[in-house]
C-alpha cells in the first residue's frame, strides 16, 4: 500500500469511529482506529483476541489510572504494525509469538488465553516470559503499549493525552499534525 | 576549461555548511549533495516517535547498515550488522545533517588540547598527537561561529577559561531553569566554578530565525523555530539566497572519481530514483561525518588509488574517535523540599545550563600523574516520556508489567525530577579503532558498507568515571537521591571524529594543515574526519570553525574573494 491510499484509509477511520473507553470522560478522546473485526495482517481474528487481552494484562484499567483499553492500545499496534514502512519481520515476530502464547495457554489450561482468568494469565506469561523468544517477544508488547500510553494522540494511543495527564508529563510544542506523523515525512 | 560547479560539497551538516556559505558569500558557484531530504521548520514536530523511535530523520539500517566489530573476552573481535543491534551510526540524514538534531552544547577546545602529546607525553597504546594548527589559529573560527551560526552564552573566568577575542557572547544566555542558581551556590560552596554552558540556540529572533520557545525538548529533535544553530537554517538558506549554492537533496555520492594524474574530475552520486548521476567541480569538499567520509574515500579507487582516494599513506580510516567520558544522574524528590523549592524543580521548558571544567586537567596525586580531564555537563534529562517508560519495564533480572509497573510508572513521573551527568574526556586514537569496508555486507545501491571497530583505551574509562563521580558529589550536595555515575566503553555513535587526520608527516597523516589531502590537490575534507584528537568537549563547535577556516583556504586556492 502506498503512502497515499494508507492516508486515505486512515482518515477513514478516522471520521467514523466512535467513542468508547470508559475512563475518558473529555470531548476529544475519540477512538481513532477502532480495530475492525476479523483477520488482519496475516493475524486472526482469535489471536488478536489474544493479543488484546495480553495488553489489559500488561497494563490493566485501574479506577484513576488507565489501561490499555483506555489507551486504544490495541487499535494503535494495528496501525503500527499495518503502517506502510514497517519490517515484515515486526509483524511476523508478533504473529508467531502471539501464535506460540496462544498454544502455551492451550497446553497449559485447556483454554484460549483471552478466557483465562487474571491469575492464569499471568502464569501463562511468566512461563512464556521464560522460553526461548519470549521475554523479547512480550518486552515488545509492551513496547507498544508503552506507546499508546505516552505518544502524540495524534497515532490513534494516548487519547485526549490521557497518558501523559495521568503521569504528570508535559508534551512539547508543536504537536505533529496528522499530516506530518511520520510515516508521511 | 569549464566545470559544473567551482565547488562541489558533498555532505551538509557542520562540515559542509560553513563552506557552502563561505564559497557562496565570496562569489563561487556551489553544489552541495546531501543524501537526505530537505526538511524545514515545518517539517519538525515533538513527536517522539518520529525524532526516536523511527528511522525518520536516520537512515534505515535495514538499507544502510554498518559493521561494529567490539571486543569479545578472548583478545578478540566479534562483529555484528547494526539492522540487527540497538547499534546506529547514523545522525541525521537530511539537508542540515546532525546539525537539526544537536543539543548545542557548545564548548571551545582548549589551547592544551592542540598539544597533548608535548604537553603530557606519549601514553602507551595511544596514537595521541599534537595538532598542526594552534588555538590562536582557529581562535577568529570560533569567534566567528559565535556570529553567523549564533551562540548564546555568558562569559565567566574560571581556571580553564580559553581565551577569546571578544569579552562577550554576541547573543544572551537562554532563559536558565531555577535549578541552574542551586547548582551555581552548591559549586561556590564546594569551591568549584560553575560554567553557564554556552548554547547553539537564539535566545530572541535574528533574521528569519526565531527564538528558542522553551518546549522543553531539544536535543535529538528538529528545531521548530529555527533558533538552534543547525547547517540548514544557520548557514544553508542564507548561502541558497545568494544565488550561487544549489541545494540537491536525495543525492547519494558513490565514488569520487580521478584521473591519472591523481586530480579529481568528478563526482558520481544515486539522485532520488536511484538513477547514477555525475557532476564536476573545480574543487571537492567531502564532510559526510567521519565514518561514512573514510568508508567513501576508500570506496572511491582510481588509477593512482588503489587502496581508495588519498589513501596512499594507508592512514585513511585509522585512528577514528569518538568522544569519551560517563554519565550519571541524580533524583530531585518533590517531597523532600519546601514547597517553593518543589515548585521551581518542577519547572519545566528553560535550560539548566551549567558544566564543570575544573578538572579540565586532572592534577590529583591519588588519580596518578597530571593528565588530561574534561568537561562535565549538568542537564536536565531528556523528557522522551516513552523512551524513560521502556526503561522501567525491567526489575530484578525480570520484566515487570500489570499494577507493580503502574507504581513505578508513577514514581519515576511524578515524584521527583532527574538531572542528568555527561562528561566529556579525550576517546584516546588507538590501532583497534578505525573504518575499514565490509567484504560482504553491502548497502541498498551495492556499495561495501563501512565496517567499524570500536576498540577503547582504559584511559578514557578511568578518567571517564572519573569526572562522572566529580559531576555525581555536586548533585548529591545539591540535595539529589539514587544519585549514580558510571563510564562505559561503548562509543557515543553522535559524536564522531578522526580517520582522516590532519598533520604535519605525509606518512602518518591524510590532510595537511589546511585539511587538503596530501595526495589530492583539490580534495579538501571539512567534518570531523580531520581531528588526530577529539578534545574534552563534544566536537561541533570545532568542526564548524574548522571548516569555517578551511574555507578561507579554498577561497585562497581559487583566487580570493570574487569581485561581483
Amino acid at each position: 500500500m502506498d503512502r497515499r491510499r494508507f492516508l486515505v484509509r486512515s482518515s477513514v477511520v478516522l471520521a467514523s469511529t466512535p467513542i468508547f473507553s470508559p475512563f475518558i470522560a473529555s470531548a476529544d478522546t475519540v477512538n481513532l482506529f477502532h480495530p475492525p473485526l476479523g483477520d488482519y495482517l496475516g493475524i486472526s481474528q482469535e489471536h488478536w483476541a489474544v493479543l488484546e487481552a495480553v495488553q489489559a494484562h500488561l497494563l490493566p484499567t485501574e479506577p484513576d489510572a488507565p489501561g490499555a483499553v483506555d489507551i486504544n492500545a490495541l487499535p494503535y499496534l494495528r496501525l503500527m504494525l499495518g503502517e506502510p514502512g514497517r519490517d515484515l519481520a515486526d509483524r511476523i515476530f508478533i504473529k508467531d509469538g502471539v501464535h506460540n502464547l496462544a498454544k502455551l495457554a492451550k497446553e497449559k489450561f485447556g483454554e484460549k488465553f483471552n478466557k483465562l482468568s487474571v491469575q492464569q494469565r499471568e502464569i501463562v506469561l511468566r512461563i512464556f516470559e521464560t522460553e526461548q523468544g519470549g521475554s523479547g517477544w512480550i518486552s515488545s508488547m509492551l513496547d507498544y503499549v508503552l506507546e499508546a500510553l505516552l505518544t502524540d494522540p495524534v497515532y490513534g494511543g494516548n487519547p485526549g493525552g490521557i497518558g501523559w495527564r495521568w503521569l504528570d508529563h508535559t508534551p512539547g510544542f508543536p504537536r505533529p499534525p496528522a499530516n506530518k506523523r511520520y510515516f508521511f515525512l | 576549461m569549464s566545470y559544473d560547479f567551482d565547488v562541489c560539497v558533498i555532505g551538509s551538516g557542520a562540515g559542509g555548511g560553513p563552506v557552502a556559505f563561505s564559497l557562496a558569500n565570496a562569489g563561487y558557484s556551489v553544489v552541495v549533495l546531501e543524501k537526505g531530504p530537505w526538511f524545514n521548520e515545518q517539517d519538525f514536530y515533538k513527536d517522539e516517535l518520529a525524532c526516536c523511535l523511527r528511522s525518520v530523520y536516520t537512515s534505515n539500517r535495514r538499507d544502510e547498515p554498518h559493521v561494529v566489530e567490539t571486543g569479545d573476552n578472548e583478545d578478540g573481535w566479534r562483529s555484528m550488522t547494526t539492522d540487527k543491534t540497538h547499534w546506529d551510526f547514523w545522525n541525521g540524514n537530511c539537508v542540515g545533517g546532525s546539525t537539526n538534531f544537536m543539543s548545542g552544547f557548545f564548548h571551545r577546545l582548549k589551547p592544551v588540547d592542540f598539544r597533548l602529546l608535548s604537553t603530557f607525553g606519549p601514553i602507551e597504546d595511544a596514537n595521541v598527537a599534537d595538532w598542526p594548527i594552534s588555538y590562536d589559529d582557529l581562535e577568529p573560527y570560533y569567534d566567528k561561529v559565535e556570529k553567523e551560526v549564533g551562540v548564546s552564552g555568558r562569559v565567566v573566568d574560571h581556571p580553564f577559561a580559553e581565551p577569546r577575542s571578544h569579552k562577550n557572547f554576541p547573543y544572551p544566555p537562554t532563559q536558565e531553569h531555577p535549578v541552574a542558581g542551586w547548582f551555581d551556590k552548591t559549586c561556590e560552596q564546594m569551591g568549584l566554578h560553575s560554567v553557564p554552558t554556552p548554547r547553539a540556540i537564539l535566545p530572541h529572533p535574528v533574521g528569519k530565525r526565531n527564538g528558542c520557545n522553551y518546549s522543553g525538548y531539544c536535543g535529538a529533535y528538529g528545531c521548530s523555530t529555527g533558533a538552534k544553530g543547525s547547517s540548514r537554517a544557520a548557514l544553508l538558506d542564507h548561502a541558497v539566497l545568494t544565488g550561487r549554492c544549489k541545494i540537491k537533496p536525495y543525492s547519494k555520492v558513490s565514488r569520487l572519481v580521478t584521473n591519472k594524474k591523481g586530480r579529481l574530475v568528478a563526482v558520481e552520486y544515486f539522485d532520488k530514483h536511484d538513477v547514477k548521476r555525475k557532476l564536476d567541480a573545480r574543487i571537492y569538499v567531502v564532510a559526510c561525518q567521519a565514518i561514512e567520509t573514510s568508508r567513501l574515500l576508500l570506496l572511491s579507487r582510481g588509477p593512482e588509488f588503489e587502496h581508495g582516494l588519498a589513501n596512499n599513506s594507508g592512514q585513511v580510516g585509522r585512528n577514528l574517535v569518538f568522544a569519551g567520558g560517563g554519565s550519571g544522574s541524580g533524583r530531585f524528590v518533590y517531597s523532600r523540599f519546601s514547597k517553593k523549592k518543589a515548585s521551581e524543580l518542577h519547572q519545566f521548558g528553560p535550560f539548566l545550563n551549567r558544566s564543570l571544567q575544573d578538572w579540565y586537567v586532572i592534577n590529583d596525586k591519588e588519580f596518578g600523574p597530571k593528565q588530561k580531564g574534561g568537561t562535565i555537563d549538568f542537564v536536565n534529562m531528556h523528557p522522551n516520556p516513552v523512551v524513560r517508560s521502556t526503561r522501567q519495564i525491567r526489575e530484578g533480572g525480570r520484566l515487570l508489567w500489570g499494577k507493580p509497573l503502574k507504581r513505578k510508572l508513577e514514581r519515576h513521573f511524578r515524584d521527583g525530577k532527574y538531572i542528568k551527568i555527561e562528561a566529556f574526556c579525550d576517546w584516546l586514537p588507538n590501532a583497534d579503532c578505525h573504518v575499514t569496508l565490509d567484504p560482504k555486507i553491502k548497502d541498498k545501491w551495492g556499495l561495501p558498507a563501512a565496517r567499524i571497530r570500536v576498540g577503547y583505551h582504559m584511559r578514557n574509562v578511568e578518567v571517564g568515571w572519573y569526572l562522572a563521580a566529580k559531576g555525581a558529589a555536586v548533585l548529591k550536595r545539591m540535595g539529589a537521591e539514587n544519585v549514580i555515575s558510571f563510564a562505559s566503553v561503548a562509543p557515543p555513535t553522535n559524536l564522531q571524529a578522526g580517520g582522516c587526520r590532519f598533520g604535519t608527516d605525509p606518512k602518518h597523516a591524510v590532510l595537511d594543515s589546511d585539511c587538503r589531502a596530501y595526495d589530492v590537490e583539490n580534495l579538501f575534507i571539512t567534518d570531523g574526519s580531520f581531528m588526530p584528537t577529539g578534545g574534552s568537549v563534544p566536537h561541533t563547535w570545532t568542526i564548524y570553525a574548522n571548516a569555517f577556516r578551511v574555507a578561507d583556504k579554498i577561497i585562497q586556492q581559487l583566487g580570493g574573494v570574487r569581485q561581483l
